[in-house]
């Protein structure tokens, strides 16, 4: 079974490891694909959507005597993608509420008190 | 660059003859570096990871085709603007009206009656909307009064925070992170060590029952802890939440 990631998700996906470091295009996409399965032609319109929203710049470095194109985060982005978070989080929990009460006798470890 | 794949872009490009020539080089210069990066070199390397170009044109124009459609919607606001502007020439026929009446000598009392009748329609509506206005300002003062005062007397509250994941609060007992499963015998004995009264015990107790995350025999990781007896404030934290509980207001 797959699900399925929408464009808000893929949104946070990237703009969350651009606060690692400033990643090029194919790099972003083998650094998804770790993780989750998404084809070689998604990231595109993502990273035009990203820049054309203000949420990350672009810069360009030398690279084997061609260049590559390297995407960073802005502040607005940053704030965006605290908005992602929280509402996944959320919606995370929302999720789990059910899934976790799945009829499989749940395993207790001590208590902290 | 390898034939295949300069063979492969400019078939790409030649697919994409609605966009501009700025936005054709960007997707150009994006899949030229890409496919560089991903050292693809044969045609078929290069289909198996984007697909033919007709498959890629469509996807890149997909994204564009979304744009579209919120032009279209700027263009229906634009609509109802130009529906404004009819209106606004409507009132300024009823003006010319007006004075049509007042520049004929025979109208002249006419037109004042006119006028007067106007002036004074005027007033009772501007009477009315004062009264109105002034309604709505008294039972919104009462309202808020009243919602204070409740909040005032219920007994403490919950406070589940879904941004937080550490409690950042001072605090004179601090029960550091671990593991930890709720259950109801649990929540009780919590209060009275907490010390708070019947009425936040019972509160507390049934905040943390209606909460998401309150679910008997659960274990939760709990990244914080504490528990500050003086101030009367609880904090609890997962990776994802916050829950506070403060009785300070009894």
């Amino acid at each position: 079974m797959k699900i399925q990631v929408n464009s808000e998700l893929l949104d946070g996906l990237v703009l969350s490891l651009l606060t690692r470091e400033d990643y090029y295009g194919y790099a972003i996409t083998q650094e998804i694909q770790k993780s989750i399965n998404i084809s070689d032609s998604t990231m595109y319109p993502v990273l035009k959507r990203l820049k054309k929203n203000d949420w990350l710049t672009t810069y360009d470095h030398p690279y084997q005597g061609r260049n590559r194109r390297y995407y960073q985060i802005t502040p607005a982005g940053t704030e965006h993608l605290q908005e992602l978070l929280g509402a996944w989080r959320k919606y995370k929990l929302n999720i789990d509420a059910i899934f976790d009460q799945t009829q499989i006798p749940p395993l207790t470890l001590g208590g902290a008190d | 660059m390898a034939n295949d794949v300069t063979e492969y872009l400019a078939e790409l490009k030649g697919l994409l003859g609605s966009l501009t020539s700025q936005e054709q080089d960007d997707v150009m210069e994006f899949y030229s570096e890409y496919l560089q990066d991903a050292g693809v070199v044969t045609r078929s390397e290069v289909e198996s990871r984007l697909g033919t170009p007709k498959q890629l044109a469509r996807k890149v124009l997909a994204d564009y085709s979304i744009k579209d459609s919120q032009k279209q919607t700027k263009e229906s606001k634009r609509t109802i603007k130009d529906q404004n502007a009819t209106n606004k020439s409507n009132v300024t026929m009823i003006w010319l009206v007006i004075l049509a009446i007042a520049s004929s000598p025979v109208t002249i009392p006419l037109a004042l009656g006119v006028l007067l009748v106007l002036a004074g329609a005027i007033l009772a509506v501007l009477g009315v909307l004062f009264a109105a206005i002034m309604g709505v300002l008294g039972v919104g003062a009462i309202a808020l009064f009243a919602i204070y005062v409740g909040i005032m007397m219920i007994p403490g509250h919950l406070i589940v925070d879904a941004q937080s994941s550490n409690p950042t609060d001072a605090s004179n007992i601090f029960l550091g992170a671990g593991q930890f499963t709720f259950n109801n015998a649990d929540l009780n004995n919590w209060t009275s060590i907490f010390g708070m009264n019947q009425a936040s015990a019972d509160q507390f107790i049934k905040d943390m029952a209606t909460t998401p995350l309150e679910e008997a025999g659960k274990t939760y990781d709990l990244t914080g802890f504490q528990l500050n007896t003086n101030n009367q404030r609880f904090v609890a934290a997962t990776a994802g939440l916050k829950w506070q509980f403060d009785w300070g207001s009894e």
